[in-house]
């Protein structure tokens, strides 16, 4: 990518964060809620497009990761009694933890393993969390209150919704620019190589178990971090966010944005979250059909999804042009 | 002292009942480019991923600058300066000409494991590359996806690929593959105008005696498993061995 073109996405990146700071002031109470929420689903997305888009491998697991993360950030502020920034530290720290141990035993195994042991592990997870109701509080879940929020010198209440939004936009803004930084990178470039061609990138020189493990370990620490978000929005978390619905969500928003885009993940959240939420009031029942279609339609016609046709588009133009 | 570049022990690898090398004691010296030579399943493939590390031998010993790299690890021996190229185009198929090279020589040049700079900010890596890429006038298809060259520029990029990590062995199996009789001779001339300019040491593999002539120093024959016999270009041709497994048996 040229520096023209690395600067205009940096340009789009601005302009879009503008947009976000200035909507909650535009938008009523309950389009806030839904835009915050699909900000902290987008980047649980964002967190399967690094490990699926990026690196290969299918995690029908995300939701572990979002639930250690949620768990990790209620559990502390419940008994630890900390703040909002030691939950937010406790949901990166879970997450890495539990991600890297469970990376360790599985990106060795070849796809179809992998695939089914990641759908075993959340199977677990969740029975686990709703039996051991004393420790997770079960399908009821945990309740937390944070009032108030130390920044600098300053404690500014949380009982105000535009409040959260900013935390959660401030939260995701800063994770998915980190995230774009590092997979323009030399070592997050080498990940890319691992999922078009592993065998080649071992021969020139990568250690691919190791860069398959640290992309396991960055993805289910971004999940995480985004389950972190769910308790502060929600002021609970419960055992119900373990379940494979929530992982099957994340692979339908980034296969419907454009699997390997990173944008793409956020696209799809938004345009699904929001339709969700505007059709299921009177489409109830035929809503899920609904999204079973748009699925088969994108993987049909556009199997690179939204983003990616246009960007494939877009670059076919470009390389006409020179 | 004068270490061989590459010396095999004894070499040998089943795969179930079928020996595939047998007691190979190969020795490649500095500055040979040297043929590997033989009918279909003679085991010259074989051979080279023994030595890459894509295989593990059954007996012997791979010795490469004089360390024993015996069952490393295929990036490690890559690490060591040792590189290789694959007979079946092996690439990074959606990725740009340029960033394929890039990513090869980020690993022979650069700082595979910085996550704080952009990759384009090396200058090192991106002077080779764009070196690299002008050296053989791929300038106009840099940014191409690599699925979208030709056969023969994609055979052409796959040692370019092999030559960017930096190695000081190359290791080329089949380069002509698949390639007309025109983009052969292309090719043949590529060939040794980088073995002159870019790497002293190679071992082809290669089907084409006239290829085998332009290039090698030296061939050996493997057969079965088994080296026949090895020696100059001229030695081989006469070979009575040779002839025999080449032209058949005479009645």
């Amino acid at each position: 990518m040229s520096l023209k073109e690395r600067g205009k996405r940096w340009i789009l990146f601005g302009i879009l964060l503008a947009l976000l700071i200035v909507a909650p002031h535009v938008l009523d109470p309950y389009r806030r809620y839904i835009l915050t929420e699909l900000l902290m689903w987008g980047l649980f997305a964002l967190g399967f497009d690094i490990i699926f888009g990026k690196t290969g491998l299918l995690n029908f697991g995300m939701s572990s990761f979002f639930g250690m993360g949620s768990y990790g950030f209620v559990l502390a502020v419940y008994h630890l009694h900390v703040n909002l920034w030691g939950g937010l530290l406790a949901a990166i720290l879970v997450s890495l933890v539990f991600s890297i141990l469970v990376g360790l035993l599985i990106t060795r195994f070849a796809s179809h393993y992998f695939v089914v042991f990641t759908i075993v592990i959340s199977m677990i997870l969740f029975l686990l969390a709703m039996n051991l109701r004393e420790f997770t509080g079960g399908d009821e879940g945990i309740i937390i209150r944070l009032r108030t929020l130390p920044l600098g010198p300053w404690d500014v209440s949380l009982r105000s919704a535009i409040t959260k939004y900013y935390i959660i936009l401030g939260v995701v803004g800063t994770a998915f620019f980190l995230v774009l930084k590092f997979f323009d990178s030399p070592l997050g470039r080498a990940i890319v190589a691992v999922k078009e061609n592993e065998e080649r990138a071992k021969m020139i020189g990568y250690d691919t178990a190791r860069l398959k493990l640290i992309s396991f370990a960055l993805s289910g620490t971004v999940a995480g971090l985004a389950g972190g978000l769910y308790p502060i929005l929600n002021n609970n978390t419960n055992a119900e966010i373990f379940f494979w619905i929530l992982s099957g969500k994340a692979v339908l928003w980034s296969v419907v944005g454009g699997v390997g885009t990173l944008w793409g993940p956020f696209i799809g959240a938004g345009i699904l979250v929001y339709a969700e939420d505007l059709l299921s009031s009177w489409l109830i029942n035929i809503y899920p059909i609904l999204v079973g279609g748009l699925l088969i339609i994108i993987i049909l016609l556009a199997p690179k999804g939204i983003l990616g046709t246009i960007q494939s588009a877009l670059m076919e133009r470009a390389l006409q042009k020179s | 002292m004068d270490v061989p570049v590459l010396k095999t022990e004894n070499l040998g690898i089943n795969f179930g009942g079928l020996q595939a090398l047998k007691g190979v004691d190969f020795e490649l010296r500095e500055g040979e480019v040297k043929a590997l030579i033989g009918p279909n399943g003679a085991g010259k493939t074989t051979f080279f991923n023994v030595i890459c590390g894509n295989l593990k031998p059954s007996a012997g010993k791979v010795y490469f600058k004089g360390e024993d790299i015996t069952g490393w690890a295929p990036f490690k021996i890559c690490r060591l300066g040792l590189s290789r190229t694959f007979q079946k185009t092996s690439l990074f198929p959606e990725l740009s000409v340029f960033e394929n090279l890039r990513l090869a020589a980020q690993t022979g040049y650069g700082k595979r494991n910085v996550f704080f700079r952009h990759a384009h900010s090396d200058e090192k890596v991106i002077d080779i590359v764009e070196r690299l890429i002008e050296s053989v006038g791929l300038q106009d298809k840099a940014r191409h996806p690599v699925a979208n060259l030709s056969h023969g520029d994609q055979r052409l990029l796959e040692i370019l690929v092999g030559l960017s990590t930096n190695p000081e062995l190359l290791l080329l199996d089949e380069p002509t593959a698949g390639l007309s009789v025109k983009e052969t001779k292309e090719m043949t001339e590529r060939i040794k105008e980088l073995a002159r300019t870019s790497i002293r040491n190679v071992i082809i593999v290669e089907h084409d005696m006239e290829v085998v002539t332009e290039l090698a120093t030296r061939i050996c024959v493997l057969y079965y498993g088994e080296i026949l016999c090895e020696g100059t270009v001229d030695e081989i041709k006469s070979h009575p061995k040779v002839q025999e497994v080449y032209l058949g048996r005479s009645v």
